[in-house]
């Protein structure tokens, strides 16, 4: 990314237009972190950046994966019902952090072709999919567990959560590798390509051969098989199965990846731009609670700042 | 003679630089029906949004019962009494028939509510005053498309009009319906109404016009009452045009090459026969018709994009199951009529536009590598000539006519052994035009196989070297070398059969 790519002639560009809008995002966040550090400089302790990004990673998870699925023109909001579901019943099945892991990979991309089938071979809207999905899954997990969940936390498995390699966070790593393998996929392959101009235009992707359906099916697999994984990390740090693990995330998912740049017409969004929202959104709530505010400031923002955000893209769009 | 209810007067329209009429003279009496002819883009469909407000003349005036008007826009023309059912149909499925025909104009009770007891009884006496026979009641989504447009002209009769100007009212209709809505037009009539009635085929405006006014670039060549008309007549005055050095030379003297695309038995849709018919390389071969004749429907069927039983053979090797992406894979390749809704990616960048087909072409088949799609995009850029200062652009950018280069391009980066164009030159400037056609013609000297739709007879003129004419979905006619003109074609396309079989429209 050159200055001559951001301001020059070739600024109309599709890539320098969405350059600019992660330096957009960039800012934003640096500003409301000097904010917070004048305001109160207990903010930059490397004890509180440790605890937003530890709190971000579930999240970052379930936003790749939503934004993944907007591409595609969809809606997930089933995730935090994966979250929890996946969590219950993998943990509660065996206590082998492999094998746990496993089955929760297994039973999100399930779960996600299931919404994907729904989609792109039956035509329900994703909205409904994907509600309907959410609505059986807390049937199935309550059935299950009889509302009350057991099963024990491994110790190899909270330290997937909570552990450190060289002072890194186990879980940021695993973030980090899923986040490279989505940019690189989205980006760099055949397959992302199709994914993007699917969203941009279905009707001509299936004139250029794209396989329309699968890949419906494909994202909202993807997107199941984060849900999987993030529910597993986010029931580590916390340290017990709860019924209702990562209540919420669907709609935070959502926020993040439209502040991220994620276009719900499809066909728009990258890894680097939901990740920074995601950043944004466990910031504003970390702020709330640094500064002493009220809980009920933090929707107030979170809400304002969807509006901002979509307001900001709509006007870049329409010129 | 009586004075005309409604009249064009030295009516001239400009778009830009682009004259699109040219001092047009056009009358329509009380209790005639005028039949307004031409090809398509003569300017037809300009006339009507003139004569109706839409558009504002350049120079020159509407006159409506011998007063001269300057309409504001087409809501004041329709309150005055000029109605108009368009070629598309504007109703609301969800609506019943008597919302839809006092759609905006609903009879309301003194608390301002729809009063819908007025609303059925004034649909009832108004269907009944023009011998439609529907229930007020019933969904217009459950009506069949000829009830539909039953709908259209009561809605667009249900205040006093004096002139009822209808837009091809029989493309999507089947030859009893046609019957019906004739029926209707000549009771109009008789009751005073001025008609202006626009439509290819000839036998019907012999049969219910009284007075032909025929348009060809943007002038009328010819106009008078229909007893002084034939069939031959008509074509020769909307057809007639200097080709020019548009087209390059065709190679009239060269023998075809292998049969490259073979059909055999495709059936489209069930009503229909089916076809059979082949492209030999090095030939372009054209698909002539009337808009609705099935042509965009065998194209897609050919493609693998919409279902049809029957086989397609590429080089003497069928092909087993048919989709866009093995017709690809095979060597089928496919420019679709409507560049914005099929073809572009709007919000992409040229570049990727251009590899959208193939986006790791010549590298890989599942990686993209940084800037590979941009670097053959500028390669492209320069062989096709298009006006781009930055492939990373969004193709929103460009104008028609290099949009369509680009897709032109991206068929051809494939190798293609088949292209299918549908309406190759569609919203595209003359300039391109031509060296549209110079492409075309390289290809087919390369080996190729070409299939091109066209709704300008000029293009299939000028470009095919055989051509196909169709009407009602089925190939009516195949004409080769000398025989292809633009009135050999109308006379075909424009003909009436017993098997009027009523194809969906938009083909």
């Amino acid at each position: 990314m050159t200055m001559s790519a951001l301001f020059g002639k070739n600024s109309g560009t599709v890539r320098a237009q969405q350059n600019r809008e992660l330096l957009m995002l960039t800012g934003f966040l640096i500003v409301i972190w000097a904010i917070t550090t004048a305001l109160s400089p207990r903010f930059l302790s490397p004890a509180n950046l440790s605890d937003i990004l530890l709190q971000a990673a579930p999240l970052g998870f379930v936003v790749i994966g939503q934004m993944i699925v907007i591409i595609v023109r969809g809606l997930d909001l089933s995730v935090a019902s994966i979250m929890a579901t996946v969590a219950v019943l993998s943990i509660g099945l065996n206590d082998n952090t492999g094998v746990i892991f496993a089955v929760g990979i297994l039973l999100g991309a399930l779960i996600g072709a299931i919404n994907g089938y729904l989609v792109a071979y039956r035509g329900v809207t994703p909205f409904l999919a994907t509600l309907a999905t959410m609505i059986v899954l807390q049937g199935v997990r309550f059935a299950y567990t009889g509302g009350a969940p057991g099963g024990t936390l491994p110790d190899a498995f909270r330290w997937l959560a909570t552990g450190n390699i060289y002072g890194i966070p186990v879980a940021l790593i695993l973030l980090g590798v899923v986040a490279v393998a989505a940019h690189w996929l989205l980006e760099y392959t055949v397959y992302g390509r199709r994914l993007k101009l699917y969203g941009d235009n279905p009707d001509a992707a299936y004139m250029t051969g794209a396989p329309t359906r699968l890949l419906v099916v494909s994202a909202f697999m993807i997107s199941g098989i984060l849900a999987g994984l993030a529910g597993l990390v986010l029931v580590g740090y916390v340290g017990i199965v709860d019924n209702w693990t990562g209540r919420g995330y669907e709609l935070d998912s959502i926020a993040a990846a439209v502040i991220g740049g994620a276009a719900l017409s499809g066909g728009k969004g990258s890894v680097p731009g939901v990740l920074l929202a995601t950043l944004v959104l466990v910031s504003l709530f970390n702020i709330v609670v640094i500064l002493g505010l009220s809980i009920e400031l933090q929707l107030v923002i979170k809400g304002s700042l969807i509006v901002l955000a979509a307001a900001v893209y709509m006007r870049r769009s329409r010129r | 003679m009586s004075e005309p209810v409604l009249a064009a007067r030295a009516l001239s329209k400009s778009f830009g630089p682009n004259e699109v009429l040219k001092g047009i003279e056009f009358e329509v009496h009380s209790g005639a029906s005028v039949a307004l002819c031409g090809e398509n883009g003569a300017g037809k469909s300009t006339l009507i949004k003139l004569l109706t407000g839409l558009y504002h003349p350049t120079s020159g005036h509407v006159e409506f019962n011998g007063k001269q008007e300057d309409w504001s826009s087409p809501r004041a023309s329709l309150e005055a009494g000029i109605a108009v059912v368009h070629q598309e149909f504007s109703t609301i499925g969800a609506l019943s028939v008597a919302e839809n025909i006092f759609l905006d104009a609903e009879p309301l009770t003194r608390l301002g509510l729809i009063d819908r007891k007025a609303l059925v009884a004034q649909t009832e006496a108004l269907l009944e005053k023009l011998g439609i026979h529907l229930a007020a009641r019933s969904l217009v989504d459950d009506l069949s498309v000829a009830d539909k447009q039953m709908v259209e002209i009561a809605k667009a009769l249900r205040s006093d009009a004096k002139v009822l100007i209808l837009d091809e009212p029989t493309a999507v209709l089947s030859q009893n319906e046609t019957r019906h809505l004739f029926k209707i037009i000549t009771e109009l009539r008789a009751s005073g109404l001025g008609i202006v009635y626009v439509s290819h085929r000839l036998d019907e405006i012999f049969e219910i016009c009284t007075d032909i006014t025929v348009i060809k670039d943007g002038v009328v060549t010819s106009q008078g009452p229909v007893s002084g008309y034939t069939h031959d007549s008509v074509i020769a005055a909307m057809v007639g045009r200097e080709l020019g050095n548009l087209f390059p030379e065709k190679p009239l003297d060269r023998e075809p090459g292998e049969p490259m695309l073979e059909i055999k038995d495709l059936v489209v849709e069930d009503t229909l026969p089916p076809v059979n018919f082949e492209v030999r390389a090095g030939e372009i071969v054209g698909l002539a018709g009337l808009v609705g004749s099935g042509r965009t429907e065998l194209a897609l069927a050919i493609y693998g994009a919409n279902t049809a039983s029957g086989k397609v053979l590429i080089e003497g090797e069928p092909l087993d199951y048919r989709s866009p992406s093995n017709s690809i894979d095979a060597g089928i390749l496919m420019l679709t009529e409507s560049r914005k809704d099929d073809g572009l990616f709007l919000n992409s960048s040229v570049a990727r536009n251009f590899a959208a087909t193939t986006p790791g072409h010549g590298v890989h088949p599942a990686r993209v590598p940084i800037g590979h799609e941009e670097a053959r995009a500028k390669v492209m850029k320069e062989r096709f000539g298009v006006v781009v200062d930055n492939v990373g652009l969004p193709i929103s950018a460009l104008s028609g006519g290099n949009q369509q280069k680009v897709l032109i391009a991206r068929l051809l980066e494939n190798r293609p052994k088949v292209l299918i164009l549908d309406e190759p030159t569609r919203g595209v400037d003359v300039g391109a035009k031509s060296e549209i056609y110079k492409t075309l013609r390289h290809l087919a000297d390369e080996g190729m196989a070409i299939l091109a739709i066209s709704s300008e007879l000029i293009e299939i003129v000028g470009l095919c070297d055989r051509v196909f004419v169709m009407r009602d979905g089925e190939l009516a006619t195949e004409l080769t070398s000398q025989d292809i003109t633009e009135e050999a074609i109308m006379s075909v396309a424009a003909a009436e059969t017993p098997t009027h079989h009523g194809v969906a429209s938009n083909g």
